[in-house]
């Protein structure tokens, strides 16, 4: 039975591609259904393919078509793969859930199948990332995955996500244009596409001194490439409007999964192509250490000066992909488990705030901070997982941030040159984080004369269910955080 | 059976407050009188603690390897424990006839009772990760209360306040992910866990900094101490008791904790560090005394004061030697039952005149006369005159520091001057209460009277308190001086 299970990977694949067709042709509400099922259904499929990434414990090379090994299209999976998937599959289905209501609101009528065929597509090509052991498939599915978010930004139609999705499409595709270059030029010196041989063809050259520029340039250029898709430091300017004026459904997906998914395809090309060796003694490494440290800092401070609640969480973002990219700059052991700890913090948190900003925006009516005042008073299911969600990025014990945060630390001992720049940038991170998130908490348990209506749990269900899970996802990874850590830990050592 | 004992004895008020806060109930007489046997019980519990729990500590839950809960009453912790379970009672007392008026008492006594649990929480907690968790979980749980009267000074002081104490955290947190990562990550030891600089000797001095810092925030140490004036602004109960002892000396003991438990003061002694702390806590104990000479609103200026006494406990600890952390620990004790009386003075004065400056006292001594006894005898003791608990602390604050010499009489020093300004800007609160100035407008206090017995009781207690810890130190001395031997 569980031999079976090294299917699933395809199957999940071809599963969303099919949804994908079919939500085009359905109504709304069936596409809807069919969407939040096909998520079920990718969870428990990669929950399978973990099952069975634990009962082989080694990595499995899933060839696909009838191709021998050099020319072949083939997936790659572990524990860390399907882990991802699993959490990734999970929170856009909550996210969904979570979001029905502005939804109903902000997709036309006509077009509602539409949004969930970006869905579809966007968990298509998560997977795909997240699986593919081949670098030009990746490119492939980065595209699909650059246009499927552009859907599910346009979809609500308001002259900001226009400009918005205009921006994020430049920026992605000057990412995906770099990644594409960077492909190309490993193509030309190795004639590999297929992970495992470019790692070897890499190493062999490297050794041997040959080609050094053009590998160089290879790597950083899909670094690079990555790292702007993801929204690193300096290239984060199109995270605040493309978050803030998205549904929050889109929100949470656009924040917490698709900006994740080309962290884990770094994280994968770090380890499955480029070698910790080369590419933690080429210097990119270090590059990314620096702009990642730049990054928690300056998005921590733009989300500080933001009046603008969504646009202030969107910083924020910013700020935790500089963490990312701290932490895979780092060193290859803890550095990467900090990293790829995070990876799952944060899509799990920030989904969670997204949603419930949704609702305390609804209930204040505005969007700026000021206007936010005694919103937790109105809906107090969305002030309480609001406060969960900041306490989580700010740090504070029993929660998943503050796990990430000791992993980082620990790390940072890793590398005794450094240690004392990554702590202080951490403790600055920390006073940042609690500075911007305390004003809005402050202001929204701020009592007012009563004005608007309470909202009762039941008017907002599915929110509440969904920001339940979130919440209890995120303490209960907080609380009994050693199996995950230990799972990542295997998971890191197979990629 | 004692780690549930110390459990139940911390998570019993915190879930009891946590349960005020939801039930928003309407009758104050129902909620204080939930409150009250809830505080009672919970102090009952910490004497039985004290008592007879034995000083075995025990693991709660294990997060990661090196990440445990574990709760251990050692001498210390049964200390600090001892001053908070005695503590909390009257000032709940205080607080029910003090907050009749106020707006939101639910959210009020919620987080005073859940607050408690944290403070234990520190107390009990028996090794630098459990401490650093219910040092953030005192944070949380003293914010509503500092946010309590929603007004814009308090939503500014309540702003100032979490951003610096999980300011001091995350650079106490550093600290302790050095020491976990070089391995001292066991329960608090005599004479320390670290026994070595594991990365050198300058990284083990700049961690122990950035934990001293850290930790001092909530301790007010001058530059980090604009938090504790501002935080003022919170009703009187929750000044008096967190801002003059719960969490100010939560932070000193954390200091205490990682400096004699953590890093050890063997290895701390006579280094650079030490000085840069020493004198630190000088320039505070200076500082505070001199703002609170300036300042003319009567909280604020008790505020300033408790920043420049805390320094004194915290320059004693950082003697590094067990004359000055004895005398540290007598401080402790004395300037919290001090405090607490002044503010409860100060409090009663608001509450019966709304008169918050120190310039409007004129002639209340006649009008309030129980509660500008016991403020004068808490100045009298303050100040550090016999045969008050002040003295005798003071003087072996000063005996410590002759002692250990070198950069420790620069504080001997800033102690006397403290000293000389304490009484200044403590008698001239009294002088202006007995003696009114000659064209002060005395007919507008006719309608002035004390407070209710609930407010005059508390202030009574730790007057006679006071005076017995001074007259009759013998005892408490050689408590302290055993837990000195024993760090």
């Amino acid at each position: 039975m569980i031999a079976f299970f090294v299917n699933f990977p395809l199957f999940s694949i071809v599963l969303c591609l099919l949804c994908a067709v079919l939500c085009a042709l359905l109504k709304g509400k069936a596409a809807r259904i069919v969407s939040l099922s096909l998520c079920g259904v990718v969870a428990v499929l990669a929950f399978c393919v973990l099952v069975y990434g634990l009962q082989t414990g080694a990595a499995t090379e899933y060839p696909m078509g009838h191709y021998p090994h050099p020319w072949g299209n083939e997936l790659r999976f572990g524990i860390a793969e399907p882990l991802v998937a699993l959490v990734f599959a999970v929170v856009m289905l909550l996210c969904l859930i979570g979001g029905k209501q502005q939804l109903d609101v902000d997709l036309e009528p006509g077009k509602r199948n539409l949004y969930y065929v970006m869905c579809d597509l966007v968990l298509v090509s998560l997977l795909a990332l997240a699986y593919t052991n081949d670098v030009f498939t990746g490119y492939v599915f980065i595209e699909i995955c650059t246009i499927a978010s552009c859907g599910l930004l346009m979809i609500r139609q308001i002259g900001r996500t226009t400009l918005a999705a205009t921006r994020y499409m430049i920026f992605s595709l000057i990412g995906s244009g770099l990644f594409l270059l960077g492909v190309i030029l490993l193509y030309g010196v190795t004639g590999q596409l297929l992970m495992p041989s470019l790692k070897a063809a890499i190493a062999a050259l490297w050794e041997g001194g040959q080609y050094r520029t053009a590998l160089l340039s290879a790597m950083t250029l899909m670094t690079v490439g990555l790292a702007i898709k993801s929204g690193l430091f300096p290239f984060h300017l199109w995270m605040p409007d493309t978050y803030a004026y998205s549904t929050p459904a889109s929100a949470g997906i656009l924040s917490g999964l698709v900006s994740k998914g080309y962290s884990f395809l770094l994280i994968k090309l770090v380890f499955g192509v480029f070698g910790t060796d080369v590419f933690y003694g080429s210097g990119v490494s270090n590059v990314l250490y620096v702009f990642g440290a730049l990054g928690i800092i300056v998005g921590s401070i733009s989300a500080a000066r933001e009046k603008d609640v969504f646009r202030m969480i969107a910083f924020s973002s910013a700020a935790q992909i500089g963490y990312l990219y701290f932490g895979i700059g780092l060193t290859p052991a803890l550095g990467m488990l900090a990293a790829i700890f995070h990876l799952l913090t944060h899509a799990v948190t920030k989904p969670l705030l997204f949603l419930a900003a949704g609702q305390l925006g609804e209930a204040a009516g505005g969007r700026l901070r000021h206007t936010w005042r005694g919103a937790a008073h109105r809906n107090r299911t969305a002030g309480l997982m609001f406060s969960l969600g900041a306490f989580s990025m700010i740090g504070i014990p029993l929660t998943m941030g503050f796990v990430s945060k000791y992993r980082f630390a620990l790390a940072a001992f890793e590398r005794p040159t450094l240690l004392v720049v990554t702590l202080i940038v951490l403790a600055v991170s920390t006073v940042l984080n609690a500075m911007y998130f305390m004003r809005v908490i402050i202001g929204i348990y701020t009592p007012v004369p009563e004005r608007r209506t309470r909202m009762t749990l039941r008017e907002q269900r599915p929110f509440a269910v969904s920001s339940l899970l979130l919440a209890l996802l995120n303490l209960s990874a907080g609380v009994a955080a050693q199996p995950l850590v230990l799972l990542l830990e295997r998971g890191l050592s197979l990629l | 059976m004692a780690p549930i004992w110390l459990l139940g004895c911390i998570l019993f008020p915190f879930a009891a407050g946590m349960l005020l806060c939801l039930l928003h109930l309407r009758s104050y007489r129902l909620l204080t009188g939930l409150m009250l046997p809830v505080i009672l019980l919970t102090s009952l519990f910490c004497w039985a603690a004290i008592l007879f729990c034995p000083a075995d500590g025990a693991e709660v839950i294990r997060f990661a390897p090196n990440l445990v809960l574990l709760l251990r009453l050692d001498g210390l912790g049964r200390f600090f424990v001892g001053i908070v379970a005695t503590l909390w009672p009257l000032t709940a007392l205080y607080a029910v006839s003090y907050m009749r008026r106020e707006q939101h008492p639910g959210m009020f006594f919620g987080f005073f009772t859940a607050s408690y649990g944290a403070t234990l929480g520190v107390a009990a907690a028996g090794n630098l990760f459990t401490m650093y968790c219910f040092y953030e979980l005192l944070t949380l749980t003293t914010v509503p209360l500092v946010l309590q009267p929603m007004t814009r000074a308090a939503r500014k002081a309540t702003r100032m306040y979490f951003l610096y104490s999980i300011g001091g955290a995350a650079f106490a947190f550093a600290a302790m992910v050095f020491l976990i990562s070089s391995g001292a990550d066991g329960a608090f030891g005599a004479g320390g866990l670290l026994g070595a600089h594991p990365y050198g000797e300058n990284i083990t001095y700049l961690f122990w900094l950035f934990g001293f810092l850290g930790f001092g925030v909530k301790a007010a140490l001058f530059p980090l101490h604009a938090w504790l004036p501002k935080a003022a602004v919170a009703p009187t109960p929750v000044t008096a008791l967190l801002h003059a002892v719960a969490v100010v000396k939560a932070g000193a003991f954390a200091v205490i904790r990682l400096t004699y438990g953590c890093f050890g003061a063997d290895l701390l002694r006579g280094s650079r560090a030490q000085t840069v702390a020493l004198m630190l806590a000088a320039v505070t104990i200076v500082y505070g005394s001199a703002a609170a000479l300036k300042e003319t609103n009567f909280k604020r200026r008790l505020a300033y004061s408790t920043v420049a006494n805390l320094s004194y406990i915290l320059f004693g600890a950082l003697l590094l030697t067990p004359a000055g952390i004895a005398a540290a620990l007598l401080h402790m004790a004395a300037h919290a039952c001090i405090k607490i009386t002044s503010f409860f003075a100060a409090g009663a004065v608001r509450h019966e005149t709304g008169r918050e400056s120190v310039y409007e006292l004129d002639g209340l001594g006649k009008r309030m006369p129980v509660t500008f006894v016991c403020f004068t005898v808490s100045a009298f003791a303050l100040t550090g005159l016999p045969p008050f608990n002040g003295f005798v602390s003071k003087w072996y604050l000063l005996t410590a520091a002759a002692e250990a010499g070198g950069v420790a009489w620069v504080g001997a020093g800033a102690l006397l001057l403290s000293a000389l300004l304490t009484a200044i800007y403590m008698l001239t609160a009294c002088r202006r209460a007995w003696f009114p100035d000659k064209n002060a407008n005395l007919s507008a206090l006719s309608g002035v009277h004390e407070a209710e017995w609930q407010m005059l009781l508390p202030m009574l207690v730790l007057t006679v308190g006071m005076l017995a810890c001074g007259v009759f130190a013998e005892p408490i001395l050689a408590a302290v001086r055993a837990i000195a031997a024993g760090l």
